[in-house]
């Protein structure tokens, strides 16, 4: 055929002799009508979603006080949630990005739908700083605008700010990241929803497909922006953590003042996100029925970097324990001790167990290949690293330096209510995602067909255009 | 070349015969006049009005106008003045003298004819460093919208002529039936008053009618006792100032009893480490207060205890004078040795040493007497030439009141500032005899408990809205002055007096007379005439003549012997109970004053409630924590009493205690009902005729329930030795926050063991290691002609009071948020006064520490905010930009000393907080300061040094000086400075080297919380200096030992 591949090459597609196979599966979804389940997962999570949003409206109308913080504890749930979010994103652009530098052929079958989950944890955490504010209708201010107030600029000191750039550059080469790669998916759509006659359908895949052809040009320039944006998103991924890192290791509270901090929240933010991704994707190949595409040996692959990036992250807590001690600084031998026999110490066990203990679990072949642990981890992974980012917040808050000041935070019902709704609006925003587009990239994978045969009804096709088809 | 002809339309171009038709009319249809005028609305083009309709309407029309015109419509009195009063600046403060009723002397600080802020008269003796912590909130009661806004006659308004009149007959019916007539009131302050009611009551037969005074907290037994021993019932006047030892028992002058801001001043006079001069002071008492919290020497003992140690004390004081002892006293010390200690060390002090007792026994008070007449303390600390006369209350009058009422003889009673059925040991009497009274006239503010009752309520005057005088000495006067027109239609009360006397005179000319006749008795020949003199006390606000001294006073021996006789043994079996006074609230007098409900008692740091205080070792024996609801029976009372229980370190054994001033009734007002609470009063009992604060006989038990109390601060030690032995002993952080030495090792004795020196050595050397990165920051003062402010809280001075805390809620517009918030922790006060224990349970010691924004050089707070709402200024403050604050809180969570206070809701305008924020109302929000913005939702706030009053005193100095680098004088320029009694802060500037700051700064005895963190805050604090001996610190660090090794395991 057109190349030749070793036949000890991975096989990362199974069952699949031809390219209109992939194409049928991956569109089927698209072009066929919703069923029950998506109506009423999709419907649910709208609920939620909307729920969220009327308690973020009460936030906004009684005020900040309608949570449980106060004047020791002034972050709580809101910034956790936010990089718990963020940390989410960041395997997408991991998975995007660097390892398509790295040429790892397996990453086809799911940078799409990590992409997605990306930008919708993006969207989450996007949340929290706005509603977060005492008062959010002054966002405006956050950005260095020219005005008539006076004089009156940013302040490029605050780590605040940097998020404020960090995240809106990772928002935006991420979103374009993902739309860029769905562009030729898109023609595809195009072409079959044209011959099957959905003018309609067909017009808006048309006019998201930028008019492409899969011509040679086409694919040349595809090809070139994809490699700048790729290695425009790989230092995103290490940027847009370590400054939220910063968030906390710039300030001067035992605790958050660290400079272990940037390459621990790296780690911590691909681990969560990998978790996330293997939840994610058990469910939506099951569903799909995608397991050709999304095979055995990808969810390998996610546990074998879940159990590596678990144990930077293993490794950093315990680095921790180490340099606090080590410092002899008591303050920080306090704050430390204190987190993990503390008032807190329920959330730090939590924390230390979902994270370092049980991905361990991993180094089993077995365990990476059965779908029932492995979703099951990937839970405690996306517990344990929410708890990691609330130990950080609230424990170093709560017993900082005058004792006189040490307060305990107890969230409220509707700082629960934002949180779960966040959940709901991921989901909301993912399922739409699953329906109108393509949730694995259909071109990508096609390069990983080994012989691809000619499909019989096609006829004269190329190979070329089948991979357009 | 012809014009060019122009067209509008294809029509006029072609000139159609439609447009030639239309062209020279005006409008394009017909208008209808003629159908509007017709009769017959059917031939009218579409519109049904006729001529007569029209006229009907028009005439409608022009009624309504006219008469809607007729009313007055509701002016909003705020119309600049069209011919300005000379007094009166916008934007500048009017300052008037007047008196507290405590009699106080006090500056009222007003703007635009409103009064916003009280300060201690600096020229008066008594309030020359600051007025006491209720004082300050006393303006928030004018603009209390509780008070009674007119007269009343059984409980409906009334009108002061109707009142009058039926007062009028009534009083003559009363003449004619001769049945007894009574005015009752607390300790009258006033010669003036006094002199009206004299007045008043001369109009009676002899004997028909007669004033009682009592106090709600009674001190009747140190005049009686005066009485019994010296034949004179009077109360000395205290002169801490020369004492150099003080023994104190169960004695709070510094927070609660009698005058506490004289008397803090007087006493921290004597508390100075530096220059030596520091006084030895012992406490022995029952309860923690905040007297003992700073006492050198404490020593818990029972309430009944006290009787006997003091006649201890007295026999070996009188062993050691040579004098005779008394007989047949059990014997009886206070650990171990301690009465020996004082008694040795009194004796060496010889008429320089002081005994106080807080106990109402007289008894008890003539073997007070007794020791401080050995000692020869009366004429040198102890006054009775010049006796004070701010209590003048008899516990026997009130008694004989009391029976009288029984009998049902008094047809007559005049209540004034007294509320008997709430706060006195005859409340039952009072209940049941005022309603059947034929005349009861209550002068009160409030609907009180006893006011209730009664059947005519004339209210009176807020003081700031009356004349008048104080006399808090024989040689010591003030004038009360108003310094706002009345805000309601109320009567002072000298008026209500003289009207119903007859006396046609205003007693605004009556007071006039009065100090006239004082200026012709003085024989001042400093002034012209009578007005003169007036016009110059009126505004220095005191009359103030030199002590006098040299009058001899016998002293009845035989009367101690009766006296000591009288004086119970200690109660062996059960517990006993306390009734105290809390620092803010007192006797429950200004019980619907929100600020003080705010403000955290020194001790417990609890808000907005009373609660029984029960020992660390009982609350352990017996499983009771915090918040527990107890069930109290007492002997001799009816029902047993539920309290929540909290555990306060430092009690006596077997000794529990509760607050007076709670449980007030719904009436009072909104703060009262939802402050609720128990009523002490109610457990007092009487001792003969005077009452007791103290009660035996008192049995405790757990319920299930439990009862929310809003603590402010739940952590009070940072050594936590549980986990102390993770990383061994020096996990105590203590030293980077409180610092505290013993005078011996301040003063350099005790050679290489001595903690302090090395301590300070430790932190210089320190010092020299640290570098800054904000050079800038720091400019050479030499050549600086900025301000930077600086600011030096002395721990040795401070008493832990509140009073600052109180006016900077006045001066900084601070919202109150009530029982719930402050229980989350979120009380908005800009400064907080931070307690902190040390040592065991059973008697620790405790420091005080204010906090506040330390304004650092190198502020956590300024770095992280995004949109530089928070920035320093060129004279080193931190300020706060509310309308650029977006709420983050990242500043907040930055900074190290928790001072940063976050808006969590609209306190000014959220239906949470009607009923505990004054400011929520038109005539609570009179009492805010126009200078300081009122915060909105979502916005951070701090203290901001009283930027406001620093701006308005760098402008003065500057305009007088006529310099632009004149510098303000340094004295009251933040409110707390003002506010401060013991003149334990001092504020200035640290560039001028001549500043009493920038000398207090660089002592060595000052220090910075947290300096390792490295924020150079602008705050230092003077390392607390206690007046113990080494032994006595050892013994004492022993304990502390035996406590960590103890807790350890």
């Amino acid at each position: 055929m057109s190349h030749v591949e070793s036949p000890i090459r991975q096989k990362w597609v199974t069952n699949t002799e031809h390219y209109n196979k992939i194409t049928e599966d991956i569109a089927r979804p698209i072009e066929s009508k919703p069923n029950l389940l998506w109506l009423v997962v999709t419907g649910f999570s709208g609920l939620v979603m909307a729920a969220g949003f009327a308690i973020i409206g009460w936030t906004i109308w009684e005020g900040i006080g309608t949570w449980g913080l106060n004047p020791t504890v002034g972050w709580g749930f809101d910034i956790t949630n936010f990089v718990f979010w963020v940390g989410i994103g960041h395997a997408g652009t991991l998975i995007s990005a660097v390892l398509l530098l790295f040429r790892q052929p397996w990453r086809n079958s799911i940078n799409r739908a990590s992409e997605a989950m990306t930008i919708f944890a993006v969207f989450c955490a996007g949340l929290f700083p706005v509603i977060h504010m005492g008062r959010p209708w002054l966002a405006l201010w956050f950005f260095p605008l020219p005005n008539t107030r006076g004089s009156l600029w940013v302040n490029f000191n605050s780590p605040l700010l940097w998020d404020v750039f960090a995240i809106s550059t990772y928002l935006t080469v991420s979103l374009v990241f993902w739309y860029l790669g769905m562009v030729p998916d898109f023609a595809t759509l195009r072409d079959r929803l044209r011959k099957k006659g959905r003018k309609f359908m067909s017009s808006i895949y048309g006019f998201l497909s930028f008019g492409w052809d899969g011509s040679s040009r086409n694919w040349s320039r595809y090809e070139i922006v994809t490699w700048v944006l790729a290695g425009l998103a790989t230092p995103l991924v290490l940027s847009v953590h370590t400054i939220v890192s910063m968030d906390f290791a710039t300030s001067v509270i035992p605790g958050w003042h660290t400079t272990i901090f940037p390459p621990y929240f790296v780690a911590g933010a691909i681990f969560s996100g990998f978790g996330m991704v293997q939840t994610l994707m058990i469910v939506t190949r099951k569903v799909y029925k995608l397991e050709d595409y999304i095979t055995m040996d990808h969810m390998e692959s996610i546990a074998k970097i879940v159990v590596a990036t678990g144990s930077i992250v293993g490794l950093a807590y315990m680095t921790e324990f180490f340099v606090a001690w080590y410092s002899g600084s008591l303050w920080e031998r306090y704050i430390f001790i204190n987190r993990a026999f503390g008032p807190y110490a329920w959330a730090y066990w939590i924390m230390f167990s979902c994270n370092v203990i049980t991905p361990q679990l991993f180094w089993f072949r077995w365990v990476r290949r059965n779908m029932v642990f492995t979703f099951i981890l990937s839970i405690f992974v996306n517990i344990g690293m929410w708890f990691e980012r609330f130990v950080i917040i609230v424990t170093s808050l709560h017993r900082d330096y005058l004792a006189s000041s040490w307060a305990t935070y107890t969230p409220t019902w509707v700082e629960a209510g934002i949180f779960i709704g966040t959940f709901g609006l991921f989901f909301f925003l993912f399922f739409l995602f699953a329906k109108f587009l393509p949730v694995i990239n259909i071109f990508e994978v096609k390069t990983l067909v080994r012989h691809p045969k000619k499909p019989e009804n096609l006829g004269e096709s190329t190979v070329t255009k089948a991979i357009v088809d | 070349m012809s014009r060019p002809k122009y067209w509008r339309g294809i029509e006029e171009l072609e000139q159609s015969p439609e447009f030639l038709a239309q062209k020279d009319r005006e409008f394009s249809t017909d208008i209808p006049m003629e159908d509007a005028l017709s009769n017959t609305t059917e031939e009218s083009l579409g519109f049904n009005a006729n001529r007569r309709d029209f006229l009907k309407v028009m005439g409608f029309g022009m009624t309504a106008a006219t008469l809607s015109a007729c009313f007055e419509a509701p002016t909003k009195k705020a119309i600049p003045y069209v011919k300005k009063p000379d007094d009166q600046i916008p934007g500048v403060a009017n300052y008037y003298a007047s008196t507290t009723p405590e009699g106080n002397p006090v500056l009222v600080k007003t703007r635009v004819g409103r009064p916003i802020l009280l300060e201690g008269n600096p020229d008066s003796y008594t309030g020359r460093n600051g007025i006491d912590t209720p004082g300050h909130a006393t303006i928030l009661g004018l603009y209390d919208e509780d008070r009674i806004r007119a007269p009343h006659k059984n409980a409906n308004p009334s009108d002061w002529d109707i009142v009058d009149r039926e007062i009028a007959n009534k009083i003559a019916e009363l003449k004619q039936t001769g049945a007894k007539v009574r005015v009752l009131s607390s300790s009258v302050l006033s010669p003036s008053t006094q002199a009206v009611i004299d007045e008043f009551l001369a109009q009676f037969e002899d004997g028909q009618a007669s004033h009682v005074m009592y106090d709600a907290v009674s001190t009747s037994s140190i005049l009686d006792a005066h009485e019994a021993t010296f034949g004179q019932r009077m109360l000395p006047t205290y002169q801490m100032q020369k004492a150099e030892v003080i023994a104190s028992f169960a004695c709070d002058f510094l927070g609660t009893w009698i005058a506490p801001n004289e008397f803090t001043w007087k006493y921290v006079v004597n508390r100075d480490a530096k220059t030596g001069k520091m006084s030895r002071h012992f406490q022995v008492e029952s309860m923690l207060s905040l007297t003992g919290a700073n006492a050198d020497i404490r020593f818990p003992v029972q309430p009944s205890q006290i009787g006997l140690s003091l006649l201890n004390l007295h026999n070996k004081v009188a062993r050691l004078v040579g004098k005779p002892t008394l007989p047949g006293v059990e014997s009886f010390n206070v650990a171990a040795n301690g009465l020996d200690k004082i008694a040795n060390e009194l004796v060496e002090a010889r008429g320089k040493s002081l005994v106080l007792c807080g106990i109402n026994d007289t008894n008890i008070q003539q073997v007070v007497n007794a020791i401080n007449y050995m000692l020869d303390n009366y004429g040198n600390t102890v006054d009775i030439d010049n006796p004070g006369l701010l209590r003048k209350g008899s516990d026997t009058d009130l008694a004989t009141l009391a029976a009288e009422l029984e009998r049902g003889e008094v047809d007559g009673l005049f209540l004034y500032g007294a509320n008997p059925v709430y706060n006195s040991v005859y409340s039952d009497a009072f209940k049941k005899a005022i309603p059947e009274m034929k005349l009861s006239v209550s002068f009160a503010h409030k609907f009180d408990e006893t006011t209730e009752l009664c059947e005519y309520v004339c209210p009176d005057h807020h003081y700031l809205e009356s004349w008048g005088d104080k006399q808090q000495a024989t040689n010591l006067y003030s004038v009360v002055q108003p310094t706002i027109n009345p805000i309601f239609n109320s009567r002072q009360v000298e008026d209500s007096f003289l009207t119903w006397t007859g006396n046609k005179i205003d007693f605004h000319d009556y007071l006039k007379n009065r100090w006239f006749s004082i200026y012709e008795a003085e024989q001042e020949e400093n002034f012209v005439d009578g007005q003169a003199f007036w016009d110059t006390c009126l505004r220095k606000g005191v009359y103030e003549k030199e002590a006098t001294s040299g009058g001899r006073f016998s002293f009845n021996e035989v009367a101690i012997l009766e006296a000591s006789k009288g004086i119970k043994g200690p109660v062996t079996e059960g517990m006993e109970i306390v009734l105290y006074e809390k620092v803010a609230i007192r006797d429950g007098k200004y019980g619907n004053n929100p600020w003080l409900h705010e403000l955290p008692d020194p001790i417990t740091r609890v808000a907005w409630d009373n609660y029984l205080v029960v020992p660390n070792a009982y609350a352990k024996e017996n499983g009771l924590k915090n918040e527990d609801i107890v069930s109290v029976s007492i002997e001799g009372l009816a029902e047993p009493v539920e309290l929540p229980v909290f555990v306060q370190p430092g009690l006596a054994r077997n000794t529990v205690g509760v607050a007076l001033g709670y449980g007030r009734s719904k009436n009072v007002g909104r703060v009262a009902k939802v402050v609720g609470g128990y009523n002490a009063f109610q457990l007092l009992t009487r001792n003969g005729d005077n009452v007791s604060y103290r009660r035996g006989g008192v049995s405790i038990s757990k319920t299930e329930k439990t009862y929310p109390l809003a603590l402010t601060q739940t952590f009070d030690t940072l050594y936590d030795p549980a986990k102390g032995e993770v990383f061994g002993d020096d996990y105590d952080r203590t030293d980077y926050i409180i610092r505290e030495t013993i005078l011996p090792f301040y003063n350099g004795e005790g050679g290489k063991d001595n903690p302090y020196r090395e301590n300070v050595e430790k932190w210089e050397e320190k010092r020299k290691h640290l570098v800054t990165l904000w050079e800038s920051h720091f400019k050479d003062p030499e050549t600086n002609r900025n301000i930077r402010w600086a600011m030096v809280i002395d721990l040795n001075k401070c008493t832990g009071c509140g009073a600052c805390i109180i006016s900077c809620h006045a001066e900084n517009n601070v919202p109150v948020v009530g029982k719930k918030e402050v229980r989350d922790r979120r009380n908005m006060h800009w400064l907080r006064i931070d307690r902190y224990y040390s040592g065991d349970t059973e008697n620790p010691d405790v420091v005080f520490q204010p906090m506040m924004c330390q304004h650092c050089d190198n502020a956590p707070c300024e770095t992280v905010c995004p949109v530089l709402a928070t920035i320093h200024s060129n004279e080193g403050l931190n300020q706060m930009t509310y309308n650029r604050c977006v709420g983050t809180r990242y500043c907040a969570n930055n900074c190290p000393y928790k001072v940063r206070r976050f808006n969590w809701f609209s306190y000014y305008n959220d239906e949470l907080f009607r009923d505990v924020n004054p400011y929520q109302n038109e005539l609570g929000r009179l009492v805010l300061n126009p200078d300081v913005t009122v915060r909105f939702r979502g916005v951070m706030e701090k203290c901001s040094w009283c930027v406001q009053r620093l701006q308005e005193a760098k402008l003065k100095a500057k305009i007088q000086a006529n310099s632009s680098f004149a510098k303000p004088d340094d004295k009251n320029l933040t409110a707390c400075q003002s506010a401060c009694s013991a003149n334990a802060v001092v504020f200035g500037d640290l560039n001028d080297k001549n500043s009493a700051v920038s000398k207090l700064f660089y002592d060595e005895r000052s220090y910075t919380v947290l300096e390792e963190v490295k924020t150079l805050p602008s705050i230092k604090y003077m390392t607390k200096v206690r007046n113990r001996t080494v032994e006595e610190y050892e013994e004492k660090e022993a304990i502390k030992k035996e406590v960590q090794n103890y807790t350890k395991v």
